[in-house]
């Protein structure tokens, strides 16, 4: 397996952000993940998962969203998640609840995760605010990250897989003031398996994406003959092709051996896929 | 069926919104300020929103009535095309709504009111007959429980004396058209495939044999019929796939009682091929070799033959003036 960065290239298929270690802590020691960075961001992380210390504010979120993503080639089945305690005014303590339109305080900018799933919580509007906020909004959670991160994400990221879930560590009747690293721990704790049924809900919308195509049978070719990028590029394509329309066929390494080099071997097969019909389908 | 909706604040308030709110009852109703925030942002994946869309309720501003292309309409007088919905319920995977929109979520703009206002407007003041097409992106009836769409638009152009109206779909949500009196200046336009292509390439449509049963009580009914045969996909076997599948048809229909037939390859602009093709790497039919063809992406077989054999075969059975070749 190879690696870039120290971070296996195997990617971790969830990437989470979280501004505090103590709205991680719950989840880290749960997936197991051990400390792969300590500098400049705190990141744990396995070939399936990692989480992402950020710092507080929208910013650092944001900063660690690009962090993380240089951390490993990206895939279209990347998902992320922003994790953490929000304010509320009226729901109880302890309450998770997916953001469905995120905003910035001030701003006209809004994004709404999609829902392309049951969501395993409560959903709430959510407005990410420069500084922590005791006027709290009719109905909407308030938090000093989130929108950072979606702006972020909406860069480098598919849309359908990111995700806001915050947990309600402070309202009306219990105000920022009782707002300490074990009462943030205890909070994200009792939230878990919230977090982690919403984890496999996008696990599950992640799935019905196409699976990476296979390279090996491009593999051989390549260390035959000598392809440009553009080629390589080509002949991935008409290989995908050629598998699609001849699920069955024999193998192009064996049928194209005796072309004397990579623009004779696409050209031929280029010609041999391009007539191909569409494959029988039957009537039910 | 529908999870989440949607709602534009300016038509909150608007009675088909609360209409369409109480037929769905969905989960979650959420606030916007336009659709476009939610259906126009980048990094979406249609594919994956396909499989649990959701509904938006918005206002339809500005031009409402659009010029048809080129290659599309039966006459050569004024023919525009309108959208009171964006996206279908069904998932057709030869669908150029894959490529146009960068969404799967449905879009419903409530504002019928405004649409008829615009059709009174183009079609006053002239004899000449002005075609109205819907259906260009969305499927006309597959919503009808929800939309009430044909139930509004039908008696609102039955009034203009110089309007045409074609209801192009493959829905078999006919109840409605039932209940009123035929139209003669409402063409319902039935997009018809064969059975092996419906069951590979139409998912979640009704099939052939109940297709032709709705358009069977619709033209005893009295109300005019169009079939489409649009787009033809170069199937393995064509000529004896499509020679059975016609055969099928003018079994159970009356082709002699037919408003119009149209005949079209699959055809759909490069960028919207290139998409389609991104995201179904694994379908068939984006894998056969492409032709150009007057700047649009035709697949597999010389689409021109396959259009001559199957009008040749259709005419059989209908009047030669009442076939229509789609350009490709």
């Amino acid at each position: 397996m190879s690696t870039r960065h120290g971070i296996a290239t195997q990617l971790p298929q969830v990437t989470v952000i979280c501004a505090l270690a103590s709205e991680a802590q719950a989840l880290i020691a749960h997936w197991r993940l051990p400390a792969l960075r300590e500098r400049p961001l705190r990141v744990f992380g396995d070939a399936h998962a990692r989480v992402v210390i950020s710092g507080v504010g929208s910013h650092a979120s944001a900063a660690a969203v690009g962090y993380a993503a240089g951390l490993s080639e990206p895939r279209d089945d990347d998902v992320w998640l922003n994790l953490g305690i929000a304010g509320h005014r009226s729901y109880a303590l302890g309450t998770p609840l997916l953001a469905a339109r995120i905003s910035h305080h001030g701003r006209d900018t809004a994004w709404y995760p999609s829902l392309l799933f049951t969501p395993p919580c409560a959903i709430a509007e959510l407005i990410t605010h420069d500084q922590a906020v005791t006027d709290y909004p009719p109905d909407a959670l308030c938090d000093m990250e989130a929108a950072g991160f979606m702006a972020a994400t909406s860069r480098i990221a598919a849309g359908d897989l990111v995700q806001v879930l915050k947990v309600v560590s402070d309202n009306v009747d219990h105000g920022i003031a009782g707002i300490e690293r074990t009462r943030v721990q205890a909070l994200m704790q009792n939230a878990l398996p919230t977090v982690l049924s919403l984890v496999e809900c996008l696990r599950a919308v992640a799935s019905r994406l196409p699976p990476v195509s296979d390279d090996s049978r491009a593999a051989a070719l390549l260390t035959r003959w000598h392809f440009t990028y553009a080629q390589a590029t080509q002949l991935r394509q008409l290989l995908r092709r050629r598998a699609v329309l001849l699920p069955h066929a024999h193998d192009v390494d064996t049928a194209f051996r005796d072309c004397s080099n990579a623009a004779a071997l696409l050209a031929q097969l280029r010609e041999e896929v391009d007539k191909l019909p569409l494959p029988p389908v039957s009537a039910p | 069926m529908i999870d989440t909706v949607y709602v534009e604040r300016e038509v909150a308030d608007h009675p088909r919104t609360r209409q369409v709110l109480a037929r769905i009852k969905p989960q979650q109703i959420l606030p916007c300020d336009r659709y476009g925030e939610i259906f126009n942002r980048h990094n979406q994946n249609f594919r994956l929103q396909k499989a649990r869309p959701a509904l938006i309720l918005a206002a339809k501003h500005g031009r409402r009535l659009l010029p048809v292309p080129a290659t599309y309409g039966l006459s050569s007088g004024a023919s525009y095309y309108f959208s009171h919905m964006l996206n279908c319920l069904y998932d057709c995977r030869y669908c150029f709504l894959q490529g146009m929109f960068r969404s799967a979520h449905y879009v419903l703009f409530v504002n019928f009111e405004d649409f008829i206002t615009d059709i009174r407007a183009r079609s006053a003041g002239s004899d000449s007959p002005c075609w109205l097409f819907s259906g260009y992106d969305c499927d006309s009836l597959a919503l009808e429980p929800l939309t009430r769409f044909a139930q509004t638009f039908i008696p609102a152009c039955a009034e203009l004396p110089n309007v045409w109206l074609e209801l192009r779909t493959k829905s078999t949500q006919i109840r409605p058209l039932l209940s009123l009196a035929p139209v003669p200046r409402c063409v319902c336009a039935f997009s018809l495939s064969p059975s092996a292509v419906v069951a590979g390439f139409e998912h979640r449509t009704p099939s052939l044999a109940a297709r032709l049963a709705a358009i069977r009580r619709l033209q005893k009914h009295g109300w005019p019929i169009g079939l489409r045969f649009d787009p033809l996909l170069p199937v393995a076997d064509f000529e004896a796939v499509h020679g059975a599948f016609f055969d099928e048809v003018f079994a159970s229909l009356d082709g002699r009682n037919l408003h119009s037939v149209t005949v079209g390859a699959l055809r759909l602009p490069h960028a919207q091929a290139r998409t389609m093709a991104q995201l179904y790497p694994d379908a068939s039919l984006f894998a056969l070799g492409q032709r150009e063809h007057q700047g649009l992406a035709t697949f597999g077989h010389d689409a021109t033959a396959m259009i001559d054999w199957c009008s040749e075969r259709i005419a059989r059975h209908v009047d030669a003036a009442r076939i229509f070749r789609q350009a490709a």
